[in-house]
């Protein structure tokens, strides 16, 4: 249905529009394509170079840790095998090298201290007090270097109790206890070397270590106890959550958890030698490019390529179809007839061949109109002038006869008379072969035409003639009066009895000219006036000049145009009048166009 | 090119500029700058001997909430005229929130309804919620008192006087302690004495009296950590003045009171998490200043310890909080 619609809608626009809808929606779909696919690239690259830098941080914290570690171990490997080990521990020598050993690393150690067997402290660095009631020997780091004596063993972060400290003051240490040999006099026991390792010293090491995107890196032991994390005071408070117990499971590497409704990436490196665990944590959301004004910038783009895209497209569809519209344009002018129109013929090939094809056409049928309007005028012409030069020999014969008649009845001035009239009718129908002449020519072609029809018709009707002087130097068509008088003679008067009359009146209104001839005979029906103008109407009557009525409409129309021509009244019994509209041109005019110059 | 053809350009081009200036500029869509919150702390004592873990926790809090934070002390000890010159003084220099401890909380609500200073009040170790208060922060006083008067009268004979040593029970907090504790210990018969600290040998001068001939041995409670700091420090000093008193306890911690838990001097206490107070009053001010003003009292929780327990790791991390 929507398909349908739009294809509807798509049928009824312009080739412009269409071009450059198809165009923009393929562009489009390109860009939309082209943007997800950079996105989601882009989204995974930035995944993987994040979890790539998380293992490197980590190895190198792994690193800085090891390096930590070991130094302790090697502090503790010194003291036992260079100061301790075999040396009688009562010499001031032990604790002057247990010295060195603590001031060249007194940085990170709080206390060296060694013990017997029975928890008895031999030997400390700085000088320190047990505590009274403290039993080492309970101590968690004494019972475990005692029972694996080839180990060292670190502890969990703790406040040391057992030395005495000043009022205001606890430390938090990390423990490294060892199970050594020591030699007093001649008598060897077994006893414990006890290294307090400095928290903040471990502390340090992860000070402005972070992962980006709000990670961070914390530390495990091997049970999962938080041995360091940069809001470990929070989680003991109850204030922050960490999920180290389940960090503790996993295995080297990355891993991806969901804890407290978030998604996190979660970088696991185990410490060599005490297997605890450097856990790093990256928030999933940071590493997205979900960000609104990341988001937005994307669409800017997508927007921006679109735009441009789409200005590309507008310039080329109308590249392509503004020809076409022009071409439209010169093909409408053709359709509304004016076929003289200059076609349009640019753009590219097609345009150019259509444009010229068209105006190769328009140029053809103007042609052919003309030959057309040429060979109708032709006809006409020709049919003028054989109806002309047909004058009815029945009306020479009659004229002829009236004029033997008068000549045996004596009445020579009548028969002069009839000559002269019959000379100048002829005259005038010559007219040296032109078609259009003044009206007072016209007018005197008429009354010669009427004095010998009255003469022939033995007076049986009067004439009169009415016609302005200003209207005499006008033109007219030539034997344009002659068929209508004929014609009122012939249907009008040939049964009155010397009371008919024609009267013809010639006057101008404005631009127009009119020519009428009125009589008081029978009359017609208004069929009979219908007929009168049509193709199968009257036929030129034997007696008559010849041309019709039809004659003189088709060419008033033909010389004037569409607006002017005959108008016929007529009332049974009552008469007709039949007027001749013509357009007001002096003659003079005329002839300096030219006699076929078109009063159009 | 038609007016539709020039307006849909037109309101293209209108659209381009305006994603624009939504992605690439701060016009429209702000980034989120990372705004400093300054916020005063001022205490009811002249040093910050009793406030070490509660500064703790507030520069963590600092730290995490973009806080500056300013620990202010009085020159005049529990002066609640001069806690309120310098909270006005500090509101005029730009703090945008006030965290106090009062002296007595009544009288500071008062004098802050007054003065309206225009900007959040945190209460410490106070209960009180007011129209100018935006938040407070305390242990339940009644119930700190009323469980350390269950555990003392666990271990304490009821014919052994019992002496209830306070600053005075007008100051913040410590009245609701003492109800506390005496709902426990008359009700078991005991008899309770309350010496008020009116000068510097106030308590000394009570517990010399425990070794004149003829008098009895008593149990001390303080009820205040200032109180219980002066008594455990009078019986270090003294074997014979220790000798006289069955017990010492009280509510409260420093590290000098631990140690001296540990050694037994102190025989019990009731231990609060200051760590945790001052994190939770700096959160609190910088959610006041960013708009949410709760006008909810934050409990602290409060809990019993012995010298015995402090080596429990929980208590260890809760006592001796890491920097």
């Amino acid at each position: 249905m929507i398909f349908q619609k739009l294809r509807r809608m798509l049928e009824n626009t312009s080739i412009r529009y269409n071009i450059f809808i198809y165009f923009t929606v393929t562009s489009l779909a390109a860009s939309i394509l082209i943007g997800i696919s950079l996105y989601t690239r882009m989204s995974g690259q930035m995944f993987t170079s994040i979890q790539e830098e998380n293992q490197i941080v980590l190895q190198q914290m792994s690193r800085s840790m090891d390096v930590y570690l070991r130094g302790v171990i090697k502090l503790s490997d010194s003291l036992y095998y260079n100061v301790i080990k075999n040396a009688d521990i009562s010499r001031d020598s032990v604790k002057n090298e247990m010295t060195i050993l603590y001031e060249n690393n007194r940085d990170n150690v709080e206390k060296i201290a060694l013990f017997s067997r029975p928890g008895k402290m031999v030997q400390a660095v700085p000088a320190a007090i047990l505590k009274e009631d403290i039993s080492v020997c309970d101590e968690a780091w004494f019972v475990s270097a005692l029972e694996k004596t080839e180990n060292i063993h670190f502890s969990r972060p703790h406040v040391q109790y057992i030395f005495e400290n000043s009022e205001n003051r606890y430390n938090w240490v990390i423990s490294a206890a060892r199970a050594v040999e020591i030699t007093k006099g001649t008598f060897t026991d077994q006893g414990v070397l006890l290294i307090d390792m400095r928290f903040d010293s471990l502390e340090q090491l992860f000070d402005g270590i972070t992962l980006g995107n709000g990670g961070y890196l914390y530390l495990i032991g091997n049970d999962g106890e938080i041995l360091y994390h940069p809001d470990e005071q929070l989680i003991y408070s109850g204030q922050a959550e960490e999920n180290n117990q389940v960090a503790a499971k996993y295995r080297d590497g990355n891993h991806e958890e969901k804890f407290g409704g978030k998604k996190r990436l979660v970088t696991v490196k185990t410490i060599g030698y005490t297997g605890w665990k450097l856990v790093g944590v990256t928030p999933l959301s940071g590493m997205t490019l979900n960000k609104i004004k990341t988001l937005l910038l994307v669409v800017f783009i997508i927007d921006l390529v679109m735009f441009l895209l789409a200005m590309i497209n507008s310039f080329i569809s109308s590249k392509i179809t503004d020809p076409i519209k022009e071409l439209e344009k010169s093909v409408n002018e053709i359709e509304a007839g004016n076929l003289n129109t200059r076609v349009y013929s640019g753009g590219s090939y097609e345009i150019r061949h259509l444009g010229t094809s068209i105006q190769s056409m328009a140029d053809r049928i103007r042609k052919l109109m003309a030959d057309i309007v040429a060979e109708h005028e032709s006809k006409r012409k020709t049919e003028f002038d054989v109806l002309q030069s047909q004058i009815n020999p029945h009306f020479l014969y009659n004229t002829l006869d009236i004029i033997v008649w008068m000549i045996e009845n004596e009445q020579k001035a009548d028969a002069v008379r009839v000559v002269t009239a019959l000379a100048r009718f002829f005259r005038i129908s010559l007219s040296k072969g032109k078609s259009i002449i003044p009206v007072k020519d016209e007018l005197e072609h008429v009354r010669n035409y009427l004095m010998i029809q009255q003469m022939r018709f033995k007076n049986r009707f009067t004439f009169t003639i009415e016609a302005e002087d200003q209207v005499m130097d006008l033109a007219c068509l030539k034997l344009m009066l002659q068929p209508l008088v004929e014609n009122s003679i012939y249907h009008g008067m040939e049964f009155m009895d010397g009371d008919g009359e024609i009267k013809i009146t010639v006057k101008r209104d404005g631009e127009d000219l009119y020519m009428s001839v009125e009589d008081n005979g029978l009359g017609m029906s208004e069929e009979q006036v219908e007929k009168m103008l049509k193709d199968t109407g009257h036929v030129p009557s034997k007696r008559g000049s010849g041309i019709g009525v039809k004659n003189v409409n088709e060419r008033l129309l033909l010389y004037f145009g569409k607006e002017y021509g005959l108008t016929i009244e007529s009332e049974p019994d009552e008469g007709t009048k039949v007027t001749a509209h013509l357009k007001a041109v002096r003659y003079e005019e005329l002839e300096r166009k030219g006699e076929k110059a078109d009063v159009k | 090119m038609s007016n539709k053809e020039r307006f849909l350009w037109g309101a293209s081009a209108a659209i381009l500029v305006f994603l624009y200036l939504l992605s690439s500029t701060d016009l429209i869509i702000k980034e989120k700058k990372k705004e400093i919150y300054p916020i005063s702390v001022i205490i009811e004592d002249t040093n910050d001997e009793y406030y070490a873990n509660f500064r703790k926790g507030m520069d963590k809090a600092a730290e995490k909430l973009q806080a500056d934070v300013s620990f202010i002390t009085l020159y005049q000890e529990n002066s609640e005229e001069e806690q309120m010159e310098l909270l006005l003084r500090e509101v005029k220099d730009g703090a945008r929130a006030v965290i106090l401890s009062p002296v007595n909380e009544t009288g500071v609500v008062m004098r802050l309804d007054e003065a309206k200073p225009n900007c959040p009040v945190i209460l410490l170790g106070s209960s009180l919620i007011d129209s100018s208060v935006a938040a407070s922060i305390s242990i339940d006083g009644y119930e700190t008192g009323r469980l350390l008067g269950e555990e003392v009268a666990k271990r304490e004979e009821a014919a052994v006087p019992v002496w209830l040593l306070s600053e005075g029970l007008s100051y913040t907090g410590n009245i609701d302690v003492y109800d506390g504790i005496r709902s426990v210990l008359d009700e078991r018969g005991y008899s309770c004495r309350l010496i008020e600290n009116k000068s510097e040998d106030t308590y000394r001068t009570a517990i010399e009296e425990m070794v004149y001939p003829g008098s009895k041995e008593a149990v001390i409670i303080a009820l205040d950590v200032e109180s219980l700091d002066i008594a455990s420090s009078i019986l270090e000093g003294s074997t014979v003045y220790a000798g006289c008193v069955k017990g010492l306890y009280g509510v409260g911690s420093t590290t000098a009171i631990l140690q001296r838990l540990e050694k037994g001097i102190v025989k019990g206490l009731m231990a609060e998490n200051r760590y945790n107070e001052g994190y939770l009053s700096i959160r609190s001010a910088v959610e006041a200043i960013q708009g949410g003003w709760t006008k909810n009292h934050i409990p602290v929780e409060s809990f019993y310890v012995e010298g015995k327990d402090l080596r429990d790791p929980t208590y260890e991390k809760l006592l001796y909080p890491i920097e």
